[in-house]
């Protein structure tokens, strides 16, 4: 009896972690944890920290934007990291979209952004982003911390993994070199990137009383942002989740009792 | 199995509706004064947990559908709208996305009590061969279900498997083309997945209604595997069975929401959450969790038609079960030989599992083919020879006796 | 629960136990299933895009005295008039008392900005468009609207005055950002 127990016990358990092993034989490196690992990871309490994402919506707008869309984030979703009415509307006129045809003349413009637009590709269609881009298209980001094994802490790893790989890493890539317009990064699968690095130390110029720009900052700063893009509902869901979960407990308990009380009655046992 | 007593309203609209059509008779006789054996222990809850699972997914479909798009360049998008901007939108995904999962885990469990405890043989093998048709269907249902997303998996998952078919001699890329409906997994294809994915869980329903009305007729098995010898031996459905599959339901809920709320793509692949590329295919192609035994064996063999027999074989040997295995005590319990290889089928399946989650290299590849040639043996040689040579432990005299004995 | 008192006997504390138990669970079990079927239900209304787009400005700079036009807002037209000093003269000098929905032109119109009627384009009938915004419309006996559906008849105030529509044309939530510009919700 308690045989078949552990048994079946442990094809759920296997079940539930064949996912885990599938990734196992990803060649990128595994990737770093910020110090102190990301507030909106774990179950109670879990938040964005938004200070971070607000400067990582800068860094998002001064270096990201000028290659990579974010397309399914609308300015007005950006309250939701703290900045208010006015703010939004702000930052949503500083982008300008394509505005609707005109009424009289039929002709389309670009006009500023309102809070309901979503924020604007950089590139009018893919063809020309890959043409600006050695032929490669950048992809769009609003899902990035959730398209890649690591999450976040991938966007964080790979923003500060650039290096100038050792004879040894050299060896491992296919022809022995990083190839022509590339470069090494062993935090992405094939240890090879067409992005240049991105980021620089004080490449973008943080408001009064915020933390200096370096690398590692600004990584942290834009993957928490980009976190926030992906999963926009992730506070909501482990705060409802955690209200579920002990009401649900309650009810689990209470049916249990009866089930006992019941099965006493009608069985005696 | 006749109702315990008979049903008697009070209630003169009831009597009046009753005359007129006996649906309150029927449901009392299925639902309340069903008589059950009294020893059904708590595996036996897992057929109700799957038909919540079923209701779950209907539900939660119907309105996923009311936001979706199925066009190939507004399904993505349509999904994200869903995830952000829907009310409790992505709360209503993720329930369907692991529901799938969670129906899978409950279905292979009430398969394998079912394989543990022979409720496969007579007189209940038209019951399990209506399983088996259940799981087909879901088996359909979960890979078009899979497609909607239009991420990288969806659209690799799709090619891949309607690819199965052109391994048909002569008119596979026929075959395969009229899928399509096209030249390559497209829009037409999308679209009509879509319409599939929402027509195929009514045909499950209905088919899990011939399943339950195929089980009333004998009533359920048991532990024991021995016939009910009269009402000593049994219970009614309810209260009993009402209470006890509330609280396995509510149980499984803190599981799930478990998952919904605090991991909802553990269980999903990260590719798909990138817009399907028709130009690009993912570096490893992996399909969700519960298709894994099966794409395990698929590749194992290195001959494409013979893989996809292979594969489909496996699925096929078990409407053949109850003729395989012919030992005349239903109840692994009492079957000490039976017992063993019983768990080696289950480690079986698992490693299955593993190897089809890793591409098919090296010692995988080995691994592999152990594993499925252990599978169809399984079912093709040990059971069949079992029943002859297997000397069961002596039965109990009857279910009551054996509940006395232990309590 | 009116049972336990018919169950009041040598073990009546067990059985109010026993039924407290099966309230409670019983309880609980409802209100989890409403905090579940909750989500099923506030999906149908409108998302957070469509809320978003909920206001539209309008520029009346270019609108000629007299013109009528005809501007979508959450999916229906908003009908904006610049009336002609008739058509204010005449919506002013109606009975209200007459009227089946009583309501001066005042009430209708923003003060300081008069020449300016703009309603909700939709009878309040059951929903058709009436006709009148373009040029060579048929506007009905007052000189406003007429529905084609089922004959409602609307005044230059848009005001219903014949046919079976019970109300006048809604109004809009608007505001006047300056002289030449409204926003409308």
């Amino acid at each position: 009896m308690k045989n078949k127990k552990i048994v079946a016990g442990l094809a759920l358990v296997a079940g539930l972690s064949l996912p885990a092993l599938a990734l196992a034989s990803t060649d990128a490196e595994e990737p770093m944890q910020p110090p102190g690992g990301w507030p909106q990871d774990g179950i109670i309490g879990a938040h964005f920290d938004r200070q971070a994402a607000q400067r990582g919506f800068q860094v998002y707008k001064e270096v990201c934007h000028n290659c990579h869309s974010l397309k399914y984030v609308a300015f007005r979703n950006l309250e939701d990291l703290g900045f208010n009415e006015a703010e939004v509307k702000a930052i949503a006129a500083g982008f300008m979209v394509q505005g609707e045809p005109d009424s009289d003349t039929g002709e389309v413009k670009d006009r500023p952004g309102k809070p309901f637009d979503h924020i604007p590709s950089p590139f009018p269609n893919p063809e020309a982003a890959a043409a600006s881009n050695n032929g490669a298209v950048p992809p769009d980001l609003s899902l990035m911390a959730k398209a890649r094994e690591g999450g976040p802490s991938h966007i964080y790893s790979v923003l500060q993994g650039y290096k100038t790989p050792t004879a040894e890493e050299l060896k491992e890539l296919p022809g022995g070199k990083v190839p022509e317009g590339s470069y090494y990064n062993p935090y992405k699968a094939g240890h090879v990137i067409a992005m240049p690095p991105p980021l620089s130390d004080g490449l973008v110029q943080y408001g009064d009383g915020q933390p200096q720009p370096t690398v590692q900052q600004m990584a942290y700063d834009v993957s928490t942002f980009l976190a926030w893009a992906a999963e926009p509902k992730l506070e909501q869901r482990k705060r409802m989740g955690f209200f579920y979960e002990i009401l649900l407990l309650i009810v689990c308990g209470l049916l249990f009792a009866s089930y006992k009380r019941i099965s006493k009655r009608v069985l005696g046992h | 199995m006749h109702p315990s007593r008979p049903f008697e309203p009070k209630n003169g609209f009831i009597k009046w509706f009753d005359r007129q059509l006996p649906l309150f008779t029927v449901m009392h006789g299925s639902l309340v004064a069903y008589p059950t054996p009294k020893n059904l222990n708590y595996w036996w809850s897992f057929g109700s947990l799957a038909g919540f699972m079923l209701g779950v997914q209907i539900i939660t479909g119907i309105i996923l559908a009311m936001h979706y798009t199925p066009n190939v360049d507004m399904a993505f998008g349509s999904v994200e709208h869903i995830m952000r901007d829907v009310n409790y939108g992505w709360l209503l995904r993720y329930v369907h996305a692991n529901g799938a999962s969670f129906f899978f885990i409950v279905v292979y469990i009430h398969i394998f009590r079912g394989l543990f405890y022979g409720s496969y043989k007579a007189p209940r093998e038209l019951l399990w061969m209506l399983g088996l048709v259940i799981l087909i269907l879901m088996m359909a249902t979960a890979f078009m279900g899979y497609v909607l997303p239009w991420g990288q998996m969806s659209f690799w998952g799709a090619t891949v498997i309607t690819n199965l078919f052109s391994a048909i001699p002569l008119v596979g890329n026929d075959i395969v083309t009229l899928l399509w409906g096209g030249f390559a997994v497209d829009n037409p294809t999308l679209n009509r997945f879509f319409s599939l994915h929402y027509l195929l869980p009514f045909v499950i329903a209905a088919v899990a209604f011939l399943h339950i009305w195929a089980l009333h007729i004998p009533g359920s098995n048991n532990p024991l595997g021995i016939d009910v010898k009269g009402p000593q031996d049994q219970i009614d459905f309810h209260p009993y069975h009402t209470a006890k599959d509330l609280f396995m339901i509510s149980a499984l809920m803190v599981i799930f929401f478990g998952v919904v709320c605090f991991a909802p793509n553990y269980l999903g692949h990260p590719d798909n959450y990138i817009p399907a590329d028709p130009l690009v295919t993912p570096p490893h192609i992996v399909p969700e969790w519960y298709f894994l035994p099966f794409y395990a064996i698929l590749r194992s063999i290195p001959d494409k038609l013979l893989g996809v027999l292979a594969m489909f074989s496996a699925i096929i040997v078990l409407f053949l079960l109850p003729w395989l295995d012919s030992h005349k005590v239903r109840s692994g319990a009492f079957r000490p030989i039976f017992k063993q290889f019983f768990v080696l089928l289950v480690i079986d399946v698992i490693v299955l599992g593993v190897v089809g989650a890793n591409p098919p290299e090296g010692s995988w590849l080995i691994i592999g083919r152990l594993a499925t040639a252990y599978y169809f043996l399984h079912f093709l040689v040990v059971l069949p020879v079992l029943s002859r040579v297997e000397k069961a432990r002596p039965l109990p005299e009857s279910i009551s006796q054996a509940v006395l004995a232990k309590h | 629960m009116s049972t336990t008192d018919s169950h009041i006997e040598p073990h009546g504390e067990g059985v109010r136990r026993r039924d407290f138990l099966f309230v409670a669970a019983g309880g609980f079990g409802v209100v989890a299933a409403a905090i579940a079927a909750w989500p099923l239900i506030d999906n149908l209304n409108p998302s957070a895009d469509v809320l978003a787009l909920s206001s539209v400005e309008v520029d009346l700079s270019k609108m000629q005295v007299g013109q009528r036009i005809s501007v979508k807002w959450r999916g229906k037209p908003v009908f904006v008039s610049r009336r002609t000093d008739k058509e204010i003269a005449e919506a002013k000098a109606v009975d209200i008392s007459t009227l089946r929905d009583p309501e001066t032109d005042a009430e209708r119109t923003k003060k300081g900005h008069e020449q300016w009627l703009i309603v909700i384009g939709v009878c309040t009938h059951l929903g058709c468009i009436p006709l009148g915004t373009k040029e060579g419309d048929n506007r009905g006996e007052f000189g406003g609207w007429f529905c084609p559906c089922h004959g409602s008849q609307y005044d230059t105030a848009g005001r219903i005055r014949k046919g079976p529509a019970p109300k006048n044309l809604f109004l809009p939530d608007y505001k006047f950002l300056n002289d030449t510009r409204i926003r409308i919700g």
